[in-house]
């Protein structure tokens, strides 16, 4: 197995707002491995995009603040570093791309004077080397005639082209990790088709890790290695990829998968999660999910439960999580809406 | 992938509104300082100690005097040799009193009186803030002023915004002819540069007017001009609100096309409309204040801040007299700053991206 | 399938013009959709999916006359849609109702529930006083929601409650027929199973026809009886569920069913990854529309010129199975 090259450990950031503190991501651990993909999975309000961000430093100060934690790149804590020394991160080591490349990319300039501009700041190159980087980047990521594309601006170009730019434009200084925040939610499926093609050939080629950054569990199934699923600002379930599909081991992961409709396969009903996705400034006491989890005890609505191991490499926060394992309790439970 | 957070306050928009501006302290005190400015401007011949024409041929450009402690001020005479110049009789003291009969006026044109809140007795007089060249007292014309400064740019609001309000929901709602027109209209409006218009259209009115007069044809004036912008932000907002699912809606639950932009497309620009009929307030006061000091406004011997300021514009009166200056010049100030801090705060509370709750 | 289909769309097309310059001069037209006919038989309900741009929301709002259709025919149970006076129009379209993909912009933000479903009772003349309060109450816990929420105002639901609203608002008139135009792809992924349930439940109950226009294949797949692939305009390939899912013949619905992510890591397909971007409808290609990014044309030089040639028609190659192809 090969070493981990980012981790996060029992991160809190929160949102200091009016109406109190919003605990975004709260208490959040997960690694990964150089040149592995790790998706990290959840719904709206999970804290997924925000640790993302808090990686990089990135979170909106006022009213976000990263409250404790640890975030070591190779061994070392990105949060103990000065604000200049992260800027030397940025880009370099560890590059974002974003979910709507509609407004990721400056309108102003062109596209290939955006990319070799990082090059230029990162790396010092010269006006004409930076520039050639750009063009070779932009062939890098299969964009037909480069050298005339890098004198476009961005609203000449298609959703998918944009979102090719982007990842050029984040792997122009060959970084370790590269952070893609929903990168194809935006996408026609055909074109997502082609992106993830694409990162998929990029991270052999380069041996880049990459985090994942989703919502969408088919995208998890076909492109990841690990998975950390993320509930209500903590994750819920941590696993190999096939671990996670096969043997789900919190209710939450095995409703979500009972939920989904699948290709070949017919039902009358599709089985559900009850309730709605909980409020980040009120989240229920106990285990969080407690509210919707059809297999809940009375333990899981006033205690919060830790992180257990079940297996190497296979961790869950639930109670149950032994039972879930033995295969003696249905974490979908079988409701029916 | 967004789903918002169901939160429990049974509030409607407004109601929020209320509170988030509420909770915003420049905008709670903005809110305050208008609130008494108005209180002031209804309540001036009662506060005020004389009526604004009130002249005293002996105290012309008296400078302002303190009042002691204990409620009393000075008695002052024309100093000897010197002109507009005042010397104090020794041991003399005027005492203030309170609720003293005076000249007779009507609570907002109605409740007859003849009580004032302060004054003293005759022949003393009482300058908070000095006179004018006519011995006048610029507290009191401060005062009445007041009723012209701080109503103009309602009354102009009232009348511009349901022009453009009305004409811009048309343009957008109904497209075609009836939006060329009305913007080709309004864009006339535009290139022309306003003073000008201002000035121009002025003078389409008789130059000797009653003051009341005056007054209606300076809000017509302003109103006048101020309805194009609007019309034409307005415009914009109803073709972007009418492309919205809610108005389709609407349309597709087969109401009619009046309905729809009455109910469903004019109230969501109401937001905007409130901040925007705020912030443009402070416009209509300069723009009284413009036409005064050309000396197109409210005519002598009634008060407005405009022709106050207008009296105070020669570098001897500045030199000599600066409280004719400073005395119009800080409520206009005051006011034109408080209008904006509070349409600023409104601007916070009746934020929509505010409306959706935790989208994260 | 009843002899006669409650909707018979023929030869739909909706062209925007494009405007240009100070004189607004119309200098081209965005052909949205471009020759659509397809039926909808009573209780069924059929999948339109594509992907973005190819004209399948545009389809869905032409047939209620949201978007003014350019030229066709929509016919619902016998009555000629497009041929109806505005006052007409209004009564027809109690009977046709629409559900929108955002939750937060589909519901007027200064409304209560409560006053949003009342005013669609009232202008059809359904409902009135406690009358209408009962039947507020009732549509409230038709789709899962509790009378009370009547009083509340959009902004205070999740965006799962917010879409049961727009349906509760759709079935205050009673429809037969419902446009249901991406209605669960802007939620969240544990409750899009709950609303398709409650779209399912409602068709049985009240015995309503659907219109599903999708780009998710596998939600299309779950709710739908027969299907409809749209591309840049036209429908390449319409067919029953099981034909289409089972035994798709067009390459671009071929395309299309295997670019879809498969929640299951066992089964890493062998993606078919089309080249290129989706081409402009301002400027469609010339012959068949799919050609430049055809794998099966761009394979064979002597397939490429006939479909460079051609536009092909759409024809039937096996009972109620249609495809727009020159190879299938």
């Amino acid at each position: 197995m090969s070493e981990t090259i980012l981790e996060v450990r029992g991160l809190h950031t929160h949102f200091f707002t009016e109406e109190g503190v919003v605990r975004a991501v709260d208490g959040v651990s997960y690694a990964l491995r150089a040149g592995e993909t790790l998706a990290v999975v959840g719904e709206s309000g999970s804290g997924k995009s925000v640790t993302a961000l808090s990686i990089l430093r990135l979170v909106a100060s006022p009213p976000g603040r990263i409250v404790s934690g640890e975030i070591l790149f190779r061994g070392a804590d990105l949060l103990k570093l000065a604000e200049g020394d992260m800027r030397k991160i940025r880009g370099r080591r560890i590059s974002m791309i974003f979910q709507e490349p509609m407004t990721s990319l400056n309108p102003v300039h062109t596209c290939g004077a955006q990319i070799a501009e990082v090059v230029e700041l990162h790396e010092g190159l010269s006006r004409d080397a930076a520039h050639a980087r750009a063009i070779e980047m932009l062939k890098l990521v299969g964009i037909p005639s480069p050298e005339q594309r890098a004198n476009e601006y961005p609203h000449q170009l298609s959703g998918g082209m944009r979102q090719r730019v982007m990842i050029a434009m984040a792997l122009a200084c060959r970084p370790d990790v590269l952070i893609a925040d929903e990168p194809t939610t935006a996408l026609d499926v055909t074109i997502q088709a082609q992106i993830l093609e694409l990162l998929a050939r990029l991270r052999r080629e380069l041996g880049m890790a990459v985090l994942l950054v989703t919502h969408d569990l088919g995208v998890v199934a076909e492109t990841a290695d690990h998975v950390a699923v993320m509930y209500a600002g903590q994750v819920v379930e941590h696993a190999g990829v096939r671990e996670v599909f096969a043997r789900p081991c919190h209710p939450y992961t095995a409703g979500l998968l009972a939920s989904l409709p699948r290709m070949g396969e017919r039902r009358e009903r599709l089985r559900v999660i009850p309730g709605n996705v909980p409020n980040p400034a009120r989240f229920p006491s106990g285990c969080r999910f407690h509210p919707r989890c059809p297999v809940a005890i009375d333990r899981c609505r006033t205690e919060a439960p830790e992180v257990v191991t079940i297996a190497e490499g296979h961790d869950s926060r639930c109670w149950r999580a032994a039972e879930l394992a033995a295969g003696t309790l249905d974490g979908a439970g079988g409701t029916r809406a | 992938m967004t789903d918002g957070v169901a939160t429990t306050a049974g509030l409607s928009p407004a109601g929020r509104a209320w509170r988030a501006l509420r909770a915003n302290r420049a905008g709670s005190v903005a809110g305050t300082v208008l609130l008494v400015l108005y209180a002031l401007a209804a309540l001036a011949p009662f506060l005020a100690p004389y009526d604004e024409g009130d002249m005293d041929r002996l105290r012309f450009f008296h400078p302002s005097m303190p009042v002691h402690a204990g409620g009393w001020v000075e008695v002052t005479r024309p100093a000897a040799g010197a002109v507009n110049a005042y010397e104090t009789v020794p041991g003399a003291r005027a005492p203030l009193r309170w609720f003293v009969k005076g000249a007779p006026w009507k609570l907002l044109g109605l409740v007859p009186s003849d009580r004032h809140l302060f004054g003293v007795d005759a022949p003393a007089r009482v300058y908070l803030f000095g006179a004018d060249a006519m011995g006048r007292d610029v507290f009191s014309r401060l005062l009445y002023g007041a009723q012209v400064s701080l109503t103009v740019g309602l009354v102009g609001i009232l009348i511009s915004f349901t022009l453009g309000l009305l004409l811009g929901g048309l343009a957008g709602y109904l497209g075609g002819w009836v939006d060329t027109l009305v913007m080709r209209s309004a864009e006339v409006f535009l290139s022309i540069p306003a003073l000008y218009l201002i000035v121009a259209l002025r003078a389409a009115f008789p130059a000797h007017l009653s003051s009341r007069q005056v007054y209606v044809a300076i809000v017509v004036v302003l109103a006048f001009v101020g309805w194009a912008s609007l019309a034409r932000v307005i415009r914009g907002m109803v073709l972007s609100i009418r492309r919205a699912e809610y108005v389709l809606a609407a349309e597709a639950l087969g109401m009619s096309r009046a309905r729809v932009l009455v109910r469903h497309i004019l109230p969501n620009t109401a937001s905007f409309v409130i901040v925007a009929a705020t912030v443009a307030v402070p416009g209509y006061i300069l723009g009284e204040v413009f036409l005064s000091f050309l000396g197109m406004g409210v005519q002598e011997p009634a008060a407005s801040w405009g022709n106050m300021l207008g009296a105070a514009r020669s570098v001897s009166v500045l030199r000599d007299h600066p409280w004719l200056l400073f005395a119009p010049g800080a409520a206009i100030f005051v006011t034109v700053m408080t209008f904006h801090v509070f349409g600023d705060a409104l601007r916070d509370a009746l934020d929509p991206r505010q409306e959706s709750g935790g989208r994260p | 399938m009843s002899d006669q289909p409650l909707l018979d769309v023929r030869d739909l097309r909706v062209h925007y013009p494009i405007r240009q310059g100070v004189f607004s001069r119309v200098t081209g037209q965005v052909r949205a959709v471009d020759g659509v006919s397809f039926t909808i038989g009573k209780g069924e309900t059929l999948g339109l999916v594509g992907e973005s741009g190819c004209g399948k929301t545009t389809t869905g709002r032409a047939i209620l006359r949201l978007v003014e259709p350019t030229s066709g025919t929509v016919r619902f149970g016998g009555e000629d849609v497009t041929a109806l006076d505005r006052a007409s129009l209004r009564r027809m379209r109690r009977r046709m109702q629409i559900v929108f993909q955002d939750p937060y912009s589909s519901l007027n933000p200064r409304l209560t529930v409560g006053s949003m479903l009342g005013e669609a009772l009232e202008i059809h003349d359904l409902a009135r006083g406690q009358a209408a309060q009962d039947r507020i109450a009732e549509l409230l816990r038709t789709v899962g929601l509790s009378p009370d929420h009547a009083r509340r105002y959009p902004h205070e639901f999740s965006g799962g409650q917010r879409q049961r609203i727009g349906i509760a608002r759709a079935l205050a008139v009673e429809p037969e027929f419902l446009v249901l135009d991406e209605p669960v792809s802007a939620l969240d992924v544990s409750i899009q199973a709950q609303v398709v349930n409650l779209l399912q439940e409602l068709q049985e109950r009240f015995g309503l026809t659907y219109l599903f226009v999708a780009h998710d294949l596998s939600v299309v797949e779950h709710i739908s009886t027969r299907v409809a692939v749209m591309y840049l305009g036209r429908i390449v390939e319409i067919a029953s569920r099981d034909a289409l899912y089972g035994d798709a013949r067009h390459p671009y619905t071929k395309a299309l069913l295997s670019a879809a992510p498969v929640p299951d890591p066992t089964r890493r397909s062998e993606r078919i990854v089309l080249t290129g971007d989706v081409p402009s409808p301002a400027q469609p290609p010339q012959g068949c529309r799919f050609h430049p990014r055809c794998f099966v044309a761009q394979a064979d030089p002597a397939k490429l010129e006939r479909c460079r040639a051609a536009e092909p028609e759409l024809r039937e190659i096996a009972p109620g199975h249609w495809v727009s192809c020159h190879h299938a």
